[in-house]
């Protein structure tokens, strides 16, 4: 591993840890099924199980478990009602497509959402407001009342590295451990298995852990890392030496480093003061980073007038992904786009802001 | 030791020590700012923190500002960021607080902000270079969200080569919609539609509020025919429509 990219995992756990885990209340969705009454089906009806991995009741008064379909952010609520005790677990019954399949246990909650067979979006969220997150992958989770998500099969969005599993009308997601597992990552904390539902009749789950039988002993380590935006210059000032009427100063050269872990990109924007007493037509040209896109007005290389605020910004580029590991070096060069128009004597500065913003 | 020979060695001694701490210093960019998280969600009202810091050669003074995203200037008032300027020495950090308050009659759902946070510029160079980075806010006020519009009695002028439709739009619900490019109105003669006209609206329409939908029809049809006026909001949301027999 370079050096740099050490420094930059470093500087993630390090200097900006994150507040908070995954579930402040530890309720949790243990188990997705979204094959109810589909060709074949296990059950009758799709259904989504919550657990309590905590050691106190949890008042789901208010709550919603809300459901998107693979690339949507369109959300439909289900209402819950009625507490959550420790080591409980919850069962919300949803949509039939036919009676095929063995009915459900009792529900707690009923909803009419019809879940993705395959792929889709599962949140349990502290209020009633249909969510519209989703689009991207972390959206969700940046929601503060999003309490947990699921994101299975090609779901846009999930927790962690990667959505649970694809499903089937005789598999569910199921969460590691009886549901005691929660590392912030569907991909790992669950498994595609049978169905197999449970409400708040079904017998206790205790996440404490058996004792051990030896001197031995596991600890589960678990981080969440969060977004993280950085822009560097190698050159905060730049003179461009004493010229008189008709010259054009040759342009000089800045690099402009744009560090992010966002999933969605960022955008770079330059935008520039005026020079006093009298404007001079300062510009910039120049070249993106493995897949950046550079902004349409800089494709030809030309050096292309940098606006002056509060207009719009020159669109320097933007990139759809998170940076290189040890950033984007957006190699840059500012000088003038004409030649220097007859002005009056005198020292001429002006200042040149580049923007960075996390798309 | 004779006086200019001993200035002549601590100059030689000087300048062998410079390149090392100039070289130390050239290993890290002079300007580098970095923010965590780079957007957030907070539900109002609510507080949530930002992470600042400054991981250049040089020490820098960060000034926070914030404009609005979404067209909705009020919103920007709801947010307070303390503190508003932090000097940061080069390996230094700073936690930013954000607060937000419940704001009245404010429109339920999403509202975004930008937090600007920008490195005063180095004076001395003819010209200077400075950082801006931009964290996204997302204050989300609770309540369900009512899109509900009507559209009143239509009215045509008529013009020597032209007919000007004029329809009145009521904004029933409790947020603002941007009407834009969701507005057409298509003249329908023996079934078959003879024109599409799209009005331009600019501005956006507010809780309570009412604007005049203006459409041209410069083509030559003229008699009775019937216009059929449309407002689509977006995705999911229910489409207002209404007919109405006009004379052209």
């Amino acid at each position: 591993m370079s050096r740099a990219l050490l420094l930059a995992l470093l500087a993630a756990l390090l200097l900006f840890p994150t507040a908070a885990g995954a579930s402040a209340s530890n309720v949790v969705v243990s188990q997705v099924y979204g094959g109810g009454g589909n060709s074949g089906a296990t059950f009758r009806n799709d259904y989504v199980e919550l657990f309590n991995a905590g050691s106190a009741v949890v008042d789901l008064s208010g709550w919603t478990v809300q459901y998107a379909t693979a690339a949507g952010t369109t959300w439909q609520p289900t209402a819950l009602s009625g507490t959550i005790g420790p080591g409980r677990y919850y069962l919300v019954q949803l949509a039939s497509n036919a009676d095929v399949g063995a009915p459900l246990p009792p529900a707690d909650a009923t909803g009419t959402s019809n879940l993705g067979g395959t792929s889709g979006k599962i949140a349990l969220v502290r209020g009633a407001t249909a969510l519209t997150c989703g689009a991207s992958a972390g959206s969700c989770s940046a929601d503060p009342l999003v309490e947990d998500l699921v994101g299975y099969g090609s779901a846009s969005d999930f927790e962690g590295a990667g959505s649970a599993a694809g499903l089937s009308n005789t598999t569910a997601a199921l969460r590691a451990n009886e549901g005691c597992t929660d590392t912030g990552d569907n991909m790992t904390d669950f498994t595609a298995g049978t169905p197999a539902p449970r409400n708040s009749a079904s017998p206790v789950s205790s996440c404490g852990g058996s004792s051990s039988p030896g001197p031995t002993g596991t600890v589960s380590v678990a981080l969440d890392v969060a977004s993280v935006l950085s822009v560097s210059l190698d050159r905060p000032a730049l003179s461009f030496g004493t010229f008189t009427f008709g010259d054009r100063p040759a342009p000089l050269p800045e690099r402009v480093t744009v560090s992010s872990n966002n999933a969605a990109g960022y955008s770079l924007v330059v935008a520039r003061t005026a020079f006093a007493p009298t404007d001079l037509p300062l510009a910039l040209s120049a070249t993106a980073p493995a897949g950046g896109v550079l902004g349409g007005a800089l494709t030809g290389g030309a050096l292309v007038p940098i606006p002056i605020s509060p207009a719009a910004g020159l669109s320097v580029g933007t990139k759809a992904a998170p940076s290189a590991a040890g950033g984007d070096v957006w190699a840059t060069n500012v000088g003038f786009s004409s030649a220097l128009p007859l002005v009056a004597t005198g020292h001429y500065a002006a200042t040149v802001t580049f923007t960075a913003v996390a798309r | 030791m004779r006086p200019a020979l001993a200035l002549a060695v601590c100059t030689v001694l000087l300048q062998a020590a410079a390149p090392s701490a100039a070289g130390a210093a050239a290993a890290r960019p002079r300007v580098v700012l970095a923010v965590s998280p780079a957007r957030l969600a907070v539900a109002v009202p609510g507080s949530r923190t930002i992470k600042l810091r400054n991981d250049g050669a040089e020490r820098v003074v960060v000034d926070v500002s914030r404009r609005t995203l979404d067209g909705q200037a009020a919103a920007r008032t709801w947010l307070r960021v303390v503190p508003a300027h932090v000097l940061l020495r080069s390996g230094e950090g700073a936690i930013l607080t954000l607060r937000v308050r419940s704001p009245r009659r404010a429109e339920p759902g999403d509202h975004q902000v930008l937090v600007q946070l920008t490195t005063r510029p180095v004076r001395g160079g003819r010209v200077n270079v400075q950082v801006r980075l931009g964290v996204r806010i997302r204050m989300i006020v609770p309540g369900r969200i009512v899109r509900r519009l009507t559209l009143g009695g239509l009215r045509v002028h008529r013009q020597r080569n032209a007919r000007i439709i004029v329809v009145p739009v009521a904004n029933h619900g409790n947020v603002t919609v941007q009407l834009l490019s969701g507005v057409t109105a298509s003249l329908i003669r023996h079934g078959h539609q003879f024109a599409r006209l799209s009005p331009v609206v600019r501005r956006p329409l507010r809780p309570g509020a009412r604007a005049v939908l203006t459409l041209r029809y410069g083509g030559r049809t003229r008699g009775l025919v019937t216009a059929v006026v449309r407002i689509q909001l977006g995705a999911g949301v229910r489409v207002v429509e209404r007919r109405y027999r006009i004379r052209l």
